[in-house]
């Protein structure tokens, strides 16, 4: 028997060197599956991963929205607001109508005294006779035993504020006295 | 004949590639594509979610200053209609002037009111059109009354009316004196009768709601 042929170490060694060219051309041709199934696998983790974050994302959001407090304090400010529009609109229309009203003159008592104590100063009684808000129209009637009087009367009056215009259409003589018809128009600020 | 079938390196390596590629088009296509086509939708969503809730945080810190524009509101409301009465009933506007006239001692010789309120249309002072009326609160009845009394008392009357009753406005006055007969026969003896001549706005306020329930 040949002495190499009985060497099982050598053999063993030859055959260990032959696996391992073997194993090697394996490992050669599986680490690009590999890789590539572990690409695989990360890129779905980290896909994954992303929707897990939106989902949670959505899903707070949602909470909020869905949330009946949220959905009350909503509705609560959407009636406000419809209702102070309507207010605001019923504020000013009123505001705006108050001025109308206010904007007229007073023909009251202050200035039927102004006009009274005008016409003591040179000797002349004044009665009243009308007054029209549409026109501003306050009438009266001037009467004095001297026609001077009137005429020193009705000039005092065309320089008071009390009064936008005078006019007046002549006068009349019943024996003892001197009637004169006075038409004026009220100032806005008229007895305010 | 025996047919054998030996693959060469080439095709090995093609075969190779060809799973390679195989695999990555099916994680593409299956997966990595309904996955991304997932991440949009839900990016969408987020998005409008985003929105909601901005629109909603908004009004929600709204809230307390639509409360407090409310509040304001409404007692400016209540400050403007304090000085008005509120709607009433021709019959009811009768009752209130007659106490009023009679308290004074003077003759009612006539007394006539609107059946029905209008809406309030006031032309300010010397101008031409009316103001807004749209969401006014304001109605008016007219009022027209004539009465009897003595000169000072009629003019102390609607001084009272011009001065102390803002939810008045004094329209017209005439004032006027007629000589007749104290029983009117024309055979008793005669005197002086001052009488005056009044046309007043009676402003009230309601709400439409009111109004409707009065027509």
């Amino acid at each position: 028997m040949n002495k190499k042929n009985v060497n099982f170490y050598l053999k063993f060694k030859q055959s260990q060197k032959k696996d391992n060219a073997v194993s090697a051309k394996y490992i050669k041709r599986i680490i690009p599956v590999a890789l590539l199934l572990l690409a695989c696998i990360l890129g779905f983790g980290y896909l994954q991963m992303n929707i897990n974050q939106r989902t949670d994302e959505l899903d707070i959001l949602i909470d909020y929205i869905e949330n009946q407090s949220n959905i009350d304090a909503c509705n609560e400010v959407d009636a406000l607001d419809a209702e102070n529009a309507f207010l605001s609109v019923a504020v000013a229309a009123n505001e705006g109508e108050i001025e109308a009203i206010k904007s007229y003159p007073k023909p009251n008592r202050t200035v039927i005294a102004e006009l009274i104590a005008l016409g003591s100063q040179h000797e002349v009684e004044i009665a009243v006779s009308g007054y029209s808000a549409l026109s501003g129209g306050f009438s009266f009637e001037a009467t004095s035993v001297e026609i001077m009087n009137i005429n020193r009367f009705i000039l005092t009056l065309q320089t008071t504020d009390l009064l936008y215009s005078v006019s007046y259409s002549g006068y009349t003589f019943n024996g003892e006295s001197y009637n004169v018809h006075v038409s004026c128009i009220l100032d806005g600020g008229a007895g305010k | 004949m025996k047919m054998t079938f030996k693959l060469t390196k080439r095709d090995v390596f093609l075969i190779y590639v060809i799973i390679f590629v195989l695999v990555g088009f099916i994680f593409i296509r299956y997966f990595m594509t309904p996955m991304l086509d997932e991440i949009s939708a839900l990016d969408l969503e987020i998005d409008n979610a985003e929105v909601e809730q901005f629109d909603m945080q908004s009004k929600i810190a709204m809230l307390p200053a639509s409360r407090k524009t409310n509040e304001d509101l409404k007692k400016q409301l209540t400050e403007q209609m304090i000085e008005f009465y509120p709607l009433m009933e021709s019959y009811d506007i009768d009752k209130l002037f007659s106490s009023f006239l009679l308290e004074r001692g003077v003759l009612v010789t006539e007394f006539s009111v609107s059946a029905i309120p209008v809406k309030a249309a006031i032309v300010p002072y010397m101008a031409t059109e009316p103001t807004e009326t749209t969401g006014s609160s304001l109605y008016t009845s007219y009022i027209s009354i004539n009465i009897e009394g003595d000169y000072e008392t009629l003019l102390d009357l609607t001084s009272t009316l011009i001065d102390d009753y803002p939810s008045l406005c004094v329209t017209s006055y005439t004032i006027g004196r007629e000589i007749r007969s104290v029983d009117g026969s024309g055979n008793a003896p005669e005197e002086e009768y001052t009488t005056l001549s009044l046309g007043l706005d009676f402003y009230m306020t309601g709400t439409p709601e009111e109004y409707e329930a009065l027509k």
